[in-house]
């Protein structure tokens, strides 16, 4: 081929891409391969489409939207979370010997919380007040809170745990799994605190141009340490429905969660440089990511298989981001 | 205050970054509805006393007197209540975020009902907004337009108009029409020239000395920090200003 062949080849191609750019920005771009997953594997299993596959599929996807929804925010604040898996082993551990004393469930559950809350504050501080960036502070409490889990437990795990406990992550409200109605009022919540609210609003100021929001007036660092606490205090939540659905808590829970979670965050549109945050579209990649897991099951792939999924789709992910931003800060 | 008392007047004003002086002695000042240009090479202090002025870096010595008062600026919100608004060279928007919501950040208006809660009322600050823009004659396809779909004229144009509706004074332009092309930077020009007519004071930092010309009536050339000269616009022509930011012309 010539020289003048291959340019006027790599100008078409250009001008598909530029054709196709708007397209790209407009539509959230997890929408398309989730129906078309579903299509798909419907076509594949007739057990895919029905409702008691369907409600396991957003069981097993409730746990990953309700920690994407704090890690929505922390991303759109331009910060990152890597310690949430560690966060949620750690916060579990801890509550299964309160809920083994006999502690009532309401203490457990705000047990978990301040657990949670209080690693949360920890990330904030170390990313606000020390300046440390998130990736590598978060990186730091990801190894401390196992290490942490670790020498507590001791090669020990809870497992059995009282059935009223137990029914809070197993349990069924009006035919729907628990786990998924808390998944839909954190999800809803999250959407409305982020498209309707001043905090949400500053979140995306401080994602999008810290500067311009210090300036502003905005506290810009209470904004993400609150951030952090949020999404840490939603890791316990997670991490108390989760031990009750696999009634046990094991130091290992919650191992790898943190790809996981910004796969989902990233897949459903909320920029990795900050400014924008989707919630609906963290739900909906959840939901994909989880839809994907169980279809490979229902063909019989191995779990290395799901984890190979889930490492191509944070790649492609960020890759179509990277691609949507180019020229276009705002990702738009 | 009268129509003599300067609104923003600067005394002495020395800003040290540990051992080295930034901005060393320099005094002038802006009366109400004057438009001042502030001029000097690269280093020579202009960015450092717009700091001051806006409270970004407070003064190592000297004072600053508004409206014949003297005033003390801990932070940006504190010259802000002083009704001095900085219109910086990023311009300080939120690309992501809509017209709208760049006009009211950090000052939202909140639904009567949603207050504790601080929801936001979308709709009046679109309103407001949009109602501004046209009031101060920008055009742009809607309130709700994303800053990023922008030109560089419009986003410069909001920035500034941000300042005008939030009751500013007296206005500080750092650099507004560095990134523009003519048909924009002739278009901003216009817009600063409503807001001067309209009574509110202008100090425009700049090295486009065409646009200094036209627009200002008095000229601060400062030179390694210090004030070098003072020039009335009507008695220099450009080639005089350039040689004074460069050359050995001095003028009291």
């Amino acid at each position: 081929m010539t020289e003048n062949a291959n340019s006027n080849m790599s100008h078409q191609r250009k001008g598909i891409l530029d054709s196709a750019k708007p397209a790209l920005r407009n539509v959230n771009t997890v929408v398309f391969p989730t129906v078309l997953c579903v299509i798909l594997l419907s076509l594949f299993s007739d057990k895919f489409l029905t409702v008691e596959n369907q409600l396991n599929i957003l069981r097993s996807a409730a746990v990953a939207m309700i920690v994407g929804v704090g890690q929505v925010f922390v991303i759109s604040a331009r910060q990152i979370d890597l310690s949430v898996g560690s966060v949620m082993g750690l916060t579990a551990c801890l509550t299964g010997f309160l809920v083994f004393d006999g502690y009532p469930l309401i203490l457990c559950f705000a047990f978990a919380v301040a657990v949670g809350a209080a690693l949360g504050l920890c990330n904030g501080l170390i990313v606000g007040f020390l300046k440390v960036p998130a990736l590598l502070g978060t990186l730091g409490m990801l190894v401390l809170a196992r290490g942490v889990v670790q020498e507590v437990m001791y090669g020990t795990y809870h497992v059995r745990f009282p059935a009223n406990f137990v029914v809070l992550g197993q349990g069924n409200t009006l035919g729907v799994p628990n786990l998924v109605w808390v998944a839909a009022v954190v999800v809803i919540a999250g959407h409305f605190v982020l498209t309707r609210l001043e905090y949400g609003r500053y979140i995306l100021a401080i994602g999008g141009n810290p500067e311009a929001a210090r300036i502003a007036g905005i506290k810009v660092r209470r904004y993400i340490i609150i951030a952090f606490v949020v999404q840490a205090a939603l890791v316990a939540l997670a991490a108390f429905l989760l031990m009750g659905r696999m009634n046990s808590a094991h130091p290992t829970l919650g191992q790898g969660l943190e790809l996981h979670i910004i796969a989902g965050v990233i897949l459903g549109g909320t920029s990795l440089f900050g400014g924008i945050g989707r919630v609906w579209g963290m739900a909906i990649a959840m939901y994909l990511i989880a839809v994907l897991e169980n279809g490979l099951l229902l063909a019989g792939a191995s779990f290395f298989w799901q984890q190979i999924l889930l490492g191509l789709l944070l790649i492609l992910s960020v890759a179509i981001q990277v691609y949507r931003t180019r020229g276009n800060p705002a990702g738009q | 205050m009268n129509a003599t008392t300067p609104i923003l007047e600067l005394k002495e004003i020395t800003k040290h970054f540990g051992a080295i002086k930034a901005v060393d002695g320099v005094s002038f000042s802006i009366m109400p509805g004057e438009c001042v240009g502030l001029v000097g090479d690269n280093g020579a202090g202009k960015s450092t006393i717009v700091k001051v002025i806006s409270g970004y870096h407070p003064q190592t010595s000297g004072r600053l007197l508004i409206r014949g008062k003297e005033a003390t600026f801990a932070s940006p919100s504190d010259s802000r209540k002083h009704k001095i608004e900085t219109v910086y060279q990023n311009l300080a928007l939120v690309e992501q975020l809509g017209v709208s919501a760049n006009f009211f950040l950090g000052r939202e208006i909140h639904t009567g009902w949603g207050r504790t809660i601080r929801y936001l009322d979308r709709k009046a600050m679109r309103q407001k907004a949009a109602e501004e823009l046209q009031r101060i004659g920008i055009s742009i396809q809607s309130a709700d337009a994303t800053v990023s779909d922008l030109s560089g004229g419009q986003r410069q144009s909001i920035a500034i108009a941000r300042s005008i509706f939030w009751g500013s004074e007296c206005l500080i332009l750092d650099e507004p029409t560095a990134a523009l092309g003519v048909n924009e930077t002739n278009a901003v020009a216009e817009l600063i020239q409503r807001v001067v007519k309209s009574g509110v004071s202008v100090l425009i930092v700049s090295h486009d000395i065409d646009l200094i010309t036209k627009l200002c009536s008095r000229i601060v050339v400062l030179r390694q920090g210090k004030l070098w000269s003072k020039l009335k616009t009507s008695e220099v022509s450009a080639a005089d200003i350039v040689h004074h930011i460069t050359g050995t012309a001095r003028a009291a």
